[in-house]
């Protein structure tokens, strides 16, 4: 396959096709804790990107030069803990120096983003699926756009369910996962065609 | 002498491990904490350090009594001097003197705000032209006309304890009586009235003076309606005009600050006031309304006194003519 074509097929793979909330089932504590206004779900996807495509470049580096070579890939958990923990920690600083409404909104969300497993989970299926280094960051960048994507159009949703009239052992949660739900199986129907 | 050498080799392998993992691991997190001090002293965020300590003092209860999403917006605010430390209506004194420490500024007088209910008329003492059979609310039976005599007294149906989220207010006989300590003056009941009856005021003494009653009706009215209600006679305003302030055939006990520390006369007012509708409020006051009670029984009392005084009196000439 082409270069460019085999990039925009991983991209479009990992935004859609295995889109980390509706597929792989990652990511989903800020998916339903961070989704009630369209604006902080953005930012919240728009961070998780940022982190995601950068965790994704450092753990590819760490794995591919220093822990492959050495034979130490059983300590790749520990490895890409560490790597995912100070690259939310540096995203921390950022909002806040330049974006401190952005920064309050977040709350304790923000460092939560370190125990994400979509991030984790991305880096580990990255290295699973044996991709070089261009692949590993396009795949980083597109899974963030992704969650960022689906985290969006739950909140979306959420906005309009907030006027509509829920019965009462619904609300809250329970419209919330059934919704979820619904969005998975839309999201489906793009499953097989890419691997 | 081979046993030892194949042992030794996959022996070396777990050694190297061992001491090169926890190495290895260590170097990667050394690279990523130089890279964190050197954006941390790069991206730091000037913040005065005040500010966390107001937030430390402040009661942490984000209940939006001040106006300000959370707590630490309103330590923000109050480190920058847009909003004076009395304004957390749940700080407590002590937490008050903190904040005031911090900032280096002398604690305000600023009394806590308490819920006072200006109606005091328990719904035996209150003309019923009807029997209200609706939607147990206030808000629903304010609506409805002519259910009750006075069209600004309390109608004692609880809205006001349903949104107290302290429990500070129950209703007693048709009238609702708040708990002092438990009140924190968040100002729910007062919006929560229909008829407005709930006002917020600082409680400046303990236990403070208010009228018991929100009826602008003309006296002889009043006294149709209710047994207890202010009747416009003005005796109060006779002791101090600055607290007591006539409105009308209504009188407003006035929480200035200067006007009601500095009065003296307010006890003489209090019992004057013919329908105890002045009375006192505070934390070691149960119920206000026992002050009616009170009143009655001394009344009666007095007048005991007299009788017996006069037949003692009665009883003596006859004896005197005798002698």
């Amino acid at each position: 396959m082409g270069g460019v074509a085999n990039l925009i097929v991983i991209f479009l793979s990992i935004a859609l096709v295995n889109n980390l909330v509706f597929m792989k089932f990652l990511g989903i504590c800020p998916y339903l804790g961070v989704s009630k206004k369209v604006d902080m779900a953005f930012g919240m996807g728009l961070a998780v990107t940022f982190v995601l495509t950068l965790s994704a470049t450092m753990t590819w580096l760490i794995n591919n030069l220093i822990l492959v070579p050495l034979n130490l890939e059983f300590t790749k958990y520990i490895a890409f803990i560490l790597v995912v923990a100070s690259m939310v920690q540096l995203v921390e600083m950022y909002v806040r120096k330049f974006y401190p409404t952005l920064y309050q909104s977040f709350g304790i969300f923000l460092p939560l983003i370190t125990t994400n497993c979509a991030i984790l989970g991305t880096c580990l299926f990255i290295d699973l699926w044996g991709y070089n280094f261009i692949e590993a960051v396009v795949a980083g960048f597109g899974g963030g756009l992704g969650f960022t994507m689906a985290i969006s159009i739950m909140a979306g949703i959420r906005e309009q369910l907030e006027m509509a009239e829920v019965p009462k052992a619904m609300q809250g949660a329970g419209i919330t996962l059934v919704t979820a739900g619904i969005l998975t199986l839309a999201f489906m129907g793009f499953s097989g065609m890419v691997r | 002498m081979t046993l030892p050498i194949m042992l030794s080799a996959p022996a070396l392998i777990v050694g190297t491990l061992v001491v090169s993992t926890p190495l290895i691991l260590l170097v990667i997190g050394l690279f990523f904490a130089i890279m964190l001090t050197i954006a941390h002293s790069k991206l730091k965020v000037e913040v005065d350090p005040r500010v966390a300590d107001v937030r430390e003092a402040l009661p942490a209860a984000n209940c939006g009594g001040c106006g300000y999403a959370s707590c630490d917006q309103f330590a923000e605010a109050v480190v920058e001097g847009d909003v004076e430390p009395g304004g957390c209506v749940v700080l407590s004194a002590d937490a008050l003197a903190t904040v005031a420490g911090i900032l280096g500024v002398e604690a305000s007088t600023a009394a806590p705000k308490r819920a006072i209910i200006h109606c005091g008329a328990r719904s035996n003492e209150r003309l019923a032209r009807a029997d209200y059979r609706g939607v147990q609310t206030c808000a629903e039976m304010n609506l409805v006309p002519g259910v009750q005599g006075c069209t600004y007294g309390c109608l004692g149906l609880g809205d006001c304890v349903n949104v107290c989220p302290f429990d500070a207010i129950e209703i007693d006989r048709g009238l609702p009586v708040v708990d002092m300590v438990a009140c924190t003056g968040c100002g729910n009941c007062a919006e929560a009235c229909p008829r407005d009856i709930i006002t917020m005021e600082s409680l400046l003494a303990d236990p403070l003076v208010v009228n018991a009653c929100s009826s602008r009706d003309a006296g002889k009215v009043v006294r149709g309606n209710c047994k207890v209600g202010c009747i416009g006679c003005s005796l109060c305003s006779k002791q101090d005009a600055d607290v007591f302030v006539m409105e009308g055939t209504l009188c407003r006990v006035s929480y200035d600050h200067k006007a009601y520390t500095g009065s003296e006369t307010l006890a003489v007012a209090v019992e004057k006031c013919p329908t105890v509708c002045l009375r006192t409020v505070g934390a070691k006051i149960n119920d206000p309304h026992d002050q009616v009670e009170e009143r009655a029984r001394l009344k009666a009392e007095k007048a005991a006194k007299a009788t017996a005084a006069r037949a003692a009196k009665e009883s003596a000439k006859p004896e005197a003519e005798t002698s």
